[in-house]
């Protein structure tokens, strides 16, 4: 018999080598394959049913057709028994190995488990609480419930076992933290957290959130938190902190109901015994001010006067001070904060008081916070800021000089970052003698050919001198030249872009950098065959920043660009359809507006003749109907019909205002002719008829799909809007 | 290429000095390129003759996988090696050969549809239950 099992194991693998390679091939023979993997499901032998296990999962991935993949349905019971003997003779490798099947079975095919659901969740639930098992091992079981969450929520909401069992479980993991609490106090701030299983649970909770709603979660969640809350261990106050912050941020308009109870709960928890629970409130803190702006009145001047003490305590472990300083710059994001919330409460002043001692006695891991906190909470206060400006400017421009070497690069950035938005909190005629000190240590930086100058150029350095050059205005002109060459040249170098036979050892996914040359390489499966792709992604992001810069500077200076917007113009245009990122492509277009703007702001001080100008629109409309035409990342696509959007109605404002408010069409400096207009309109036409078939497709999957319901019914693309108001545009 | 001569090529491909391992990673690249089917039949036979040693009969096996990726082959010599595939993997009893020549086989699967493929696999484990049933009695 052994030959015989040989064989068979054989064939079993061969099976699931195809549904990888030939899916189509397991179609053509469900009959033969049905009859002969559900025999071995029931073999003697322990490689053969795992076997025949795995490759059943393969074939119900592989299937797309659902009649043929219910063939498969009577499986399910002899796999998870198989699962189950597995783990009884503790063989954790084979358990999951087949639970990773079952996963993936849930990502693309969660309605197979439809009708077995409630004997999988029983299933995975038994094997994710097994203490005796590998955490590994568990927590694929726990995966498998979450991805049935994501995947098929409605499914999973009408499951209570699903429901009542995976929050227990998770935040029952969510107690397994390794460091004890003397341990977590001596570390760092900017040091890794222990790689905690805690955070699996954690995960899982905001996931199982995110997917099924916060509704049918967040009473079994709130009920734990309030067992856990009173509890004397600090382990639970913790989880029970961690789990409203997932809660939170898995399912922010649910926790709508819930916020105001959940800040009276979070002012308790900043005064814990612990460290880990008030860093844990603290930090819960920090993502309510970003999930609920519209709250942020509340959030400043209920947490920041205690969040201002915190930090100007030097007693405080460095971990909780450089999460103060995190949570308050979420607090005094300029978006959402308003100048009268920290000023007319009368919280500035102690503020910059605790920043001032922060900043002289913190540890060089939590300054850079403290920068980047000082330049919020200078945006925010504008005038207001004046003055404490010669309190704080002196000492940014004294790191500036001395923070050198690799290891205070983080810090020397925030400097920068932080002398730009304070100075244009301040405006340019008190800034403007410490803006030319600060430009010429920015140049020499630019002009510097030191790895560690290129490594900050295009995250610190440029974006700094965009921030003077908006605070400076026109004054910034004489540093253009300096600044715009390696803008440019980062702009637009070219990304290098190879793809290869990948080994056969290679494994799908797997991913490689090479911090020296920036290169990147990833396995991926291209035409069905196993590739190595590998790219320049270091000059992919520094292409995106020098997009982005050229937005801030065209915004800043307009016209005044001057001679350096037709250079800007040619590297935006060719970024707009650069196929290696789409976030680049985004960037691009909307650079291309602000550049356009700019050109017209440019023509009307006579820096460029009409004819020019003509050209200029012709090839950005052009450029921008090309990107729209192929673009397949929706944000692209967005972002292009704002740009084109933004465009005419540059053209249409660069006209005389009449009395009544409105502009006479007739004079404007450059508009698109009649039969450019056409063309325009007519592929305007054609994207909204696309735009409309997507929203049709995704309707269409929306209502066939049996895992979703009316809960999970999110916004649909709305771009097809772009489109209807660009046509108005070209229309008027 | 003769098979002494591909046994001492798969020799050098399997080396751990980089230099000759590159050589000769140029030197099969360059061979193969000027005749594929040639390199084709070589390493079958090298994967079929159990005397080899198992590590030349699996190297063999990875190189052939690639280049039946990369051979287009007639369809009568595709049949002629589909044909060789599947009588090679009736008589094979070593586990790692085995998951080399299933590569193999769906490598071929992938290039042109053989449907056949799996049944013919099937019934083969079907008449070894059968063979190894008339052992027993």
């Amino acid at each position: 018999m052994q030959k015989q099992n040989v064989a068979i194991t054989a064939a079993i693998m061969l099976v699931e080598i195809v549904t990888e390679q030939c899916p189509q091939d397991i179609l053509t023979n469900i009959q033969v394959l049905g009859q002969f993997l559900s025999s071995q499901l029931g073999a003697a032998t322990p490689t053969i049913q795992v076997g025949s296990a795995k490759s059943t999962c393969a074939c119900i991935i592989a299937l797309e057709n659902d009649g043929a993949r219910e063939a498969f349905k009577p499986a399910i019971q002899p796999i998870i028994n198989i699962l189950g003997a597995t783990l009884s003779r503790c063989d954790e490798g084979d358990a999951t190995s087949i639970m990773e099947y079952l996963v993936s079975v849930a990502q693309v095919q969660p309605i197979f488990f439809k009708g077995n659901i409630d004997a999988v969740v029983q299933a995975m639930l038994t094997v994710a609480k097994s203490d005796d098992l590998e955490f590994s091992t568990r927590s694929i079981a726990l995966e498998l419930l979450v991805t049935l969450t994501e995947t098929a929520p409605a499914l999973a909401r009408r499951c209570p076992g699903l429901v009542q069992g995976l929050v227990p479980l998770a935040m029952n993991i969510m107690l397994d933290v390794d460091e004890t609490e003397a341990e977590w106090v001596a570390g760092k701030y900017t040091q890794e957290l222990a790689e905690d299983n805690s955070f699996v649970g954690e995960e899982a909770l905001e996931r199982a959130a995110a997917g099924m709603g916060g509704r049918m979660l967040a009473p079994t969640i709130l009920s734990l938190c309030q067992q856990f809350a009173g509890h004397a261990k600090w382990t639970y106050r913790r989880a029970a902190v961690a789990a409203l912050c997932r809660l939170a941020e898995g399912s922010s308009a649910t926790f709508k109901n819930y916020f105001d109870q959940s800040v009276q709960y979070l002012i308790g928890a900043l005064q814990d015994a612990s460290a880990r629970v008030r860093y844990q409130a603290v930090e819960t803190l920090g993502r309510f001010a970003a999930l609920f702006p519209q709250n942020a009145k509340l959030l400043v001047t209920t947490f920041v006067p205690g969040l201002t003490s915190m930090l100007g305590q030097e007693v405080i472990c460095d971990r909780l001070r450089g999460h103060v300083a995190s949570a308050l710059i979420n607090l005094t994001n300029p978006e959402t904060c308003d100048a009268e919330y920290l000023v007319e409460s009368g919280l500035l002043e102690p503020l910059l008081s605790s920043l001032v001692v922060c900043l002289q006695n913190a540890s060089l891991e939590v300054q850079p916070y403290c920068l980047d906190l000082l330049g919020c909470v200078a945006q925010v206060s504008g005038e207001s800021f004046t003055p404490y400006y010669s309190s704080f400017m002196p000492g940014i421009k004294n790191i500036l000089v001395t923070a050198q070497g690799p290891l205070l690069v983080k810090l020397r950035g925030k400097a920068m970052d932080c002398v730009g938005l304070v100075g244009d909190a301040v405006g340019s005629s008190l800034f403007s003698q410490d803006a030319a000190d600060v430009m010429l240590l920015l140049i020499k930086d630019l002009k510097s050919s030191s790895a560690e100058a290129q490594d900050i150029a295009f995250d610190y350095v440029l974006p700094a001198c965009a921030r003077i050059a908006r605070a400076l205005g026109a004054a910034f002109s004489p540093f253009l030249s300096d600044v715009m060459a390696p803008l440019l040249a980062g702009a637009s170098q070219i990304i290098k872009c190879t793809i290869e036979d990948a080994d056969d050892d290679d494994n799908e996914g797997e991913a490689v950098k090479d911090e020296e040359t920036g290169m990147e390489s990833a396995v991926m499966s291209v035409g069905g065959l196993k590739k190595r792709v590998t790219m320049n992604t270091y000059a992919v992001h520094q292409k995106d920043q020098a997009a982005r810069m050229l937005f801030e500077f065209a915004e800043a200076l307009k016209g005044e660009m001057a001679s350096h917007l037709m250079p800007a113009l040619e590297v935006t245009l060719a970024m707009i359809t650069d196929k290696h990122s789409s976030d680049m492509r985004a960037s691009a277009a909307l650079a291309l507006a602000k550049l356009f703007e700019a050109v017209l702001d440019a023509a009307s001080k006579g820096y460029m003749d009409s004819k020019t100008l003509g050209a200029v629109l012709q090839s950005s409309l052009n450029r921008l109907l090309e990107s729209q035409r192929g673009e397949i990342n929706g944000s692209a696509r967005a972002c292009s019909a704002d740009a084109l959007s933004d465009i005419l109605q540059a053209c249409y404002d660069s006209a005389e205002e009449q009395a009544d408010g409105g502009r006479n069409s007739y004079s404007v400096i450059v508009r698109p002719d009649v039969s450019n207009s056409q063309i325009i309109v007519s592929e305007l036409l054609e994207r909204c008829v696309e735009s409309v078939k997507r929203r049709l497709g995704r309707e269409h999957a929306f209502q066939s799909n049996e895992g979703l319901d009316a809960e999970d019914k999110s916004a649909f693309e709305e771009e097809v809007r772009h489109f209807l108001v660009l046509l108005i545009h070209v229309l008027c | 290429m003769d098979m002494p001569m591909m046994k001492k090529m798969l020799d050098a491909l399997m080396n751990a000095d980089n230099d000759v391992r590159k050589s000769a990673e140029l030197y099969f690249t360059e061979r193969f390129s000027n005749d594929g089917e040639g390199m084709v039949q070589t390493l079958l036979g090298i994967f079929s003759d159990t005397s080899c040693i198992t590590i030349h009969r699996s190297f063999a096996a990875v190189l052939l996988r690639r280049a039946v990726e990369k051979c287009h082959f007639s369809p009568e010599k595709n049949v002629e090696l589909r044909s060789l595939l599947v009588h090679l993997w009736k008589n094979e009893t070593d586990n790692t050969l085995l998951k080399r020549l299933a590569h193999i086989m769906a490598q071929s699967a992938m290039n042109s549809s053989w449907v056949e493929l799996l049944p013919q696999v099937i019934d083969s484990v079907r008449e070894t239950f059968v063979l190894c049933l008339h052992v027993l009695v």
